[in-house]
């Protein structure tokens, strides 16, 4: 322990990164990860844990994860391989495995071929939850190319005006190198805000803010429960009408471009994500390029 | 280009109390070097999901 401090009346415990980070990997390796993939998993869980992003790290650790694999849905052992690639361009079967592992090792594939070709487009197919998108864009930026990373999630969000969830809070992320000060790093959902952040707003018991998301009248829902919202009507949503237009077509526009690069990369090969489960989500995408315009 | 833009972005004025501009990544890189030195906040149900976690699989974790 490295000391305490309050927020809304929660003590908190300060725990050392390198700490969290070895506890991670060994968890993992208990439920069978190679030593290896356990590493980059907790590297990757852990960064949003420093990057202040709470809601992808630590507190999802054993849900997500842990309990991932030991109920099944998650393969520790994944035999992560190219279907299919031309000069820049590959598919990536993800065999079921940690999104994290196979996330890391397609934007490697990405880093590879952009250093070859000037150009690497990375898809990704049979994969599972990812943790921050970021994570995968600034790799490629630490190369000196600009990264994007993207992926898909269950349907979470409106369409404009629609009453019923339809759409993922698909994230994207876009990474680019500076020669001076910190790097350009954007990760965002796509709606407003993503839905780690209701975890994060229960936790603290604090109200969800007006706007973040809408019972199935399409009224704002400041102090309902994200888990209860989700358990109680499958028309709960994140974002609210007017504001999210914006986000909801660019959740619309990564799920027709996740379609479309996994039907032109292999067309017999391209598997939706299946759309009621966040547990099974596959990460898709990944662009980097040398960074000739900065 | 991306420095340029992010300088001329930081340069300009702030709106009544708050301290810096702020561009894509500035959150995250101080949040990064704060909690690489002082630790990473973590709540009580966390804490609790941790330990259990700890126990469970029988690895050790001192927080």
């Amino acid at each position: 322990m490295t000391g305490t401090n309050q927020d809304q009346g929660h003590d908190l415990i300060s725990a050392s990164a390198d700490v969290l980070r070895e506890f991670a990997a060994q968890c993992f390796m208990k439920v069978g990860v190679p030593p290896e993939d356990a590493a980059i998993a907790a590297d990757v869980l852990i960064e949003s844990d420093l990057r202040g992003i709470e809601s992808h790290g630590a507190p999802r650790f054993r849900q997500f994860y842990i309990n991932g694999i030991k109920e099944g849905r998650i393969n520790p052992t994944p035999n992560v391989h190219i279907l299919h690639e031309a000069p820049a361009t590959a598919l990536v079967d993800g065999d079921g495995g940690l999104g994290m592992v196979v996330g890391y090792r397609a934007m490697s594939v990405a880093i590879q071929k952009a250093r070859e070709t000037g150009a690497g487009f990375v898809a990704v197919t049979n994969s599972r939850h990812f943790g921050i998108s970021g994570y995968y864009s600034t790799m490629a930026m630490r190369h000196d190319m600009i990264g994007i990373s993207m992926t898909n999630t269950g349907p979470l969000m409106v369409p404009t005006y629609g009453a019923e969830a339809m759409v993922g809070s698909n994230p994207i992320s876009l990474a680019a190198p500076t020669e001076r000060g910190t790097p350009f790093v954007l990760d965002m959902a796509t709606s407003l805000v993503s839905a780690g952040k209701f975890e994060v707003a229960n936790r603290k018991g604090a109200p969800v803010p007006e706007g973040w998301g809408l019972d199935p009248d399409g009224q704002p829902t400041p102090t309902r429960r994200w888990r209860a919202a989700r358990a109680s009507s499958s028309r709960s949503a994140v974002s609210r009408r007017w504001e999210a237009t914006k986000g909801m077509a660019w959740g619309r526009w990564w799920t027709c471009c996740a379609a479309f690069f996994r039907a032109r990369a292999r067309a017999m090969l391209y598997t939706p994500c299946p759309a009621t489960s966040l547990g099974r989500c596959g990460s898709t995408g990944s662009v980097p390029s040398p960074t000739s315009v900065r | 280009m991306m420095d340029d833009t992010n300088e001329a972005l930081r340069a300009t004025p702030t709106l009544p109390g708050y301290d810096q501009v702020l561009v894509p990544g500035d959150k995250e890189y101080a949040a990064k070097e704060e909690r690489s030195q002082g630790g990473i906040p973590l709540y009580p149900d966390v804490v609790e999901s941790l330990m259990e976690l700890s126990q469970e699989l029988s690895v050790p974790l001192e927080l």
